[in-house]
């Protein structure tokens, strides 16, 4: 994640900037104060963790009919040039909120907290898995050296769908978690330190299953 | 008057369209009907030059000058270059970053080859639509690279054309598909043309067009399956060594085995016939099921990138609601059934797969000059961007598959004491290390010595709608900055392609100055009658004594433009942008703003 605390959005050229008045980027001042230009406000949308991403979708997509650049291509060159910086705010809004961990992630940056701190502690169950993953990865890739991987192939077939099965029920805790947080209205803390330990667990399992997956199926060069 | 055409620029075949006043692309065809041009250049002893059909008919009797799939070379250098390529072609060894081929006295890179073919184009559109044709969208390969294509819009500038806009190929395509697709769908475009597989995942849904996911093998296609037909059978002709290895030999089994390959997507049996040289015929049975064999491995190849475009676009492949084929190597039914395998679902091909690519280039030049401003198409970079840190680690700043336009901004420090400088390596690939992905930029930013770790660089990335990157780099405690457009380079240099504008006939005949002179023109009257607009449209942004100075530099440019000196035009025109900078910053502001108020932008979205 890019994103931290003591950065904010500047609206007019999409650029994170240290919290200041003008933006540092294009001295423009922002129209609305730093604080509310944050991604869910760019969509109108309040600081919720659970939201419906069809709906944010479209407001995804009404954003694109007004600022994209190639529908202002009649319009001066500076005001396109303004509007390619508001559609890159608007793609990375985006693809930070429709995403369930980059979301959680960002909305943590939101409250002052991210992921390193106070949370350097895998769980032990958690960092078992990730060691004997990896073994079977390098014992993979030793047998290929060799020949026949069918066998150990189909173990690590195996280990991935399982870890994508993982990955759904952590999806499925994450969204239940979302929705206590955004309802948690005295006991902020609790919910911020449980959403944490979801989103940790996610991103491990999410990492494991991504060097699985990478293992199956090599890219080709390019 | 002109108008801006869209040019599907093939490894095989190239073809122009346009977007027609009533909003439905077209391709250009000739006298004969026909739209294709094959992409093939041949020179004659003689000292002709001949595109197209001609051309092609001449590969079998002259194949070492006569070059075909330029395509596979654009971009790229010598080390590109196998066995086969080899056999057929003489290259120049002057320079392993380039690959050229050596004709007569004479050698020619990729870029110059294709800028033959699209000059071809140029002229028949010009022919067709009765108007010049300046500014061309032109597709390429979702899996190229940035020297690739750079490589590309170097071939379009040598044929005289401005490439507005580089295409996805499978973009278009359904750009191309979805006209008239008005209900939301996930759609999976497989495309296998003569040189390329390309893969995208897109979802349509009234008019917005926006790509998931891309993924591809720029170096595996149709002309793979005929290279390993013509093996096979020259393997089983019972020739000498040498004469199956000779250029001529090569290309006539080749080019029998591309006719074979044809005729058994829809026969079970065919014969690969064809008479050498020296009049021997050479006549073998083929089965179906023997080609399927023999290619079988190839066709497998283009299943693992399109389980990674799912993966990446987070969908499962029955999630999928339409898969469309696309490219002439899509005829094959062994590469119909394991699409269809993979996706549980049969394959459209109801456009034709050999325009579809063309017709969507078509569109997206329709949606750059206005002419349909109900679609949009969102479009993603195909390979990660980042830089070089500490131990020769690729650190992603940008991810494959990020919506363009994107900025993404990091900030690193100093891992040495006092260091007076850092180094900014580009980087672009998927692999982890450095030294396996692509170089595209470095450049080096003076820094204010301090103790490791607490130097802060701050590293922008910045992409553009033409996936143009720039990056730039500052020194947080000073402001000191420095940034670069970078301009991926392939071995051709700026100069060189300069030099080669100069070079060409085409260039000396007209003159230069005089059109660069009605450029300079036409810009700055857009850029006057833009600004007039928005003075009336928007004057209540306007802050005092702000339209007197708007004013003056548009007066100044009125004036400036009688002159004949271009270069004087141009600089009045980035004076008039330069002051009106502030004024059309607030007008996007304000337009934000007023978005940001709209509450209810999923149930109101405004169907222009």
């Amino acid at each position: 994640m890019t994103i931290t605390t003591d950065t904010t959005l500047c609206l007019n050229c999409g650029k994170h900037t240290a919290r200041q008045l003008a933006c540092g980027g294009c001295g423009v001042v922002p129209s609305s104060p730093a604080r509310e230009a944050d991604y869910f406000s760019l969509f109108g949308l309040p600081r919720k963790l659970a939201l419906d991403v069809d709906d944010l979708g479209a407001r995804y997509y009404a954003l694109s009919r007004r600022f994209h650049p190639d529908l202002l291509q009649d319009r001066p060159p500076a005001e396109r040039e303004a509007s390619v910086r508001a559609t890159a705010l608007v793609n990375n809004a985006y693809r930070t909120l429709k995403d369930p961990l980059r979301r959680g992630l960002y909305w943590l940056s939101l409250h002052g907290e991210s992921l390193g701190r106070h949370n350097e502690r895998v769980p032990p169950a958690l960092a078992a898995r990730v060691f004997e993953v990896q073994e079977k990865i390098e014992e993979l890739r030793d047998v290929r050296k060799r020949g026949d991987a069918a066998c150990v192939e189909s173990e690590v077939h195996a280990i991935r769908d399982d870890l994508r099965g993982q990955m759904r029920d952590l999806g499925g805790r994450l969204v239940a978690n979302f929705r206590r947080s955004d309802g948690a209205d005295g006991d902020g803390a609790a919910a911020i330190g449980e959403t944490k330990a979801v989103l940790s667990e996610l991103h491990y399992v999410r990492t494991l299953l991504r060097d699985v997956e990478k293992e199956l199926e090599p890219q080709w060069s390019v | 008057m002109e108008r801006i055409v869209g040019i599907d620029l093939g490894t095989t075949n190239s073809l122009v369209a346009y977007l027609g006043d009533d909003g439905v692309p077209r391709v250009v065809a000739d006298a004969s009907g026909r739209a294709l041009v094959p992409s093939v250049v041949s020179f004659t002893a003689e000292g002709e030059v001949l595109v197209g059909d001609g051309a092609r008919a001449r590969a079998p009797v002259e194949p070492a000058t006569t070059i075909q799939s330029a395509k596979r070379f654009m971009g790229l250098g010598l080390d590109h270059v196998n066995a086969a390529d080899r056999q057929r072609y003489v290259f120049d060894e002057g320079d392993p970053a380039v690959v050229r081929f050596r004709v007569g006295e004479r050698a020619y890179s990729a870029p110059e080859i294709s800028a033959l073919v699209l000059k071809e184009l140029k002229r028949r559109a010009q022919a067709a639509l009765g108007v010049e044709v300046r500014r061309a969208v032109i597709t390429v390969p979702a899996y190229f690279n940035d020297s690739q294509r750079q490589a590309t819009k170097d071939a379009g500038r040598l044929a005289g054309l401005e490439v507005l806009r580089l295409v996805n190929e499978p973009t278009a395509a359904a750009l191309a598909y979805g006209l008239d697709r008005r209900d939301a769908a996930a759609v999976a475009i497989y495309d296998l043309g003569g040189g390329t597989f390309d893969v995208s995942i897109l979802r349509l849904e009234r008019g917005i067009f926006e790509v998931k996911a891309t993924n591809g093998d720029t170096r595996l296609g149709g002309d793979d399956i005929d290279e390993r037909l013509a093996a096979w059978v020259l393997e089983r002709a019972g020739l000498s060594s040498s004469v199956a290895a000779s250029r001529e030999v090569q290309a006539l089994a080749r080019r029998a085995a591309e006719d074979a390959k044809c005729r058994l997507s829809t026969a079970d049996r065919t014969e690969i016939a064809f008479t050498l040289p020296d009049g021997t015929r050479i006549v073998r049975r083929l089965e179906r099921a023997e080609l399927e064999t023999l290619i079988a491995p190839l066709v497998e190849r283009t299943l693992g990138p399109c389980r990674q475009a799912l993966r990446d676009a987070g969908l499962r492949p029955d999630e999928i609601d339409a898969v469309v084929l696309v490219g002439g190597s899509t005829r094959i039914p062994l590469v119909r059934a394991r699409v269809r395998a993979l996706f549980g679902r049969e394959p459209l091909a109801d456009l034709d797969p050999d325009q579809v690519v063309a017709l969507g280039a078509g569109v997206q030049a329709g949606i750059l000059s206005g002419g349909r401003k109900d679609m949009l198409l969102l479009d993603v970079v195909p390979l990660s961007l980042g830089i070089e840190t500490m131990g020769g680690v690729m650190t992603r700043l940008i991810e494959r598959n990020t919506t363009i336009p994107t900025s993404v901004t990091e900030t690193f420090t100093t891992a040495v004491d006092n260091q007076t400088a850092v180094d900014v390596h580009v980087l672009q690939g998927e692999r982890e290390l450095a030294s396996d992905c692509r170089s595209l930029a470095r450049f080096s930013i003076p820094i204010e010595p301090a103790p490791a770790g607490f130097a802060r660089v701050e590293v922008v990335f910045m992409i553009d709608a033409n996936g143009i990157l720039n990056v730039t780099a500052r020194d947080v405690r000073t402001a000191k900055e420095r940034s670069v457009d970078v301009k991926p380079s392939y071995g051709l240099t700026d100069e060189q392609i300069e030099h080669m504008l100069e070079e060409s006939i085409d260039h000396a005949e007209e003159d230069v100055a005089a059109r660069l002179l009605a450029e300079a023109r036409t810009d700055a009257e857009t850029v006057l009658r833009q600004t007039e607009r928005a003075l009336r449209d928007s004057a209540m942004l306007l802050e005092s004594g702000e339209e007197e100075r708007v004013r003056a530099a548009m007066g100044v440019l009125r004036d400036g433009i009688v002159g004949s000196d271009y270069n004087a035009i141009r600089e009045l025109t980035d004076r008039l942008n330069e002051v009106s900078t502030p004024f059309a910053q607030r007008i996007m502001s304000a337009s934000l703003k007023r978005a940001l108020e709209h509450k209810h932008v999923s149930g109101g979205v405004s169907w222009v």
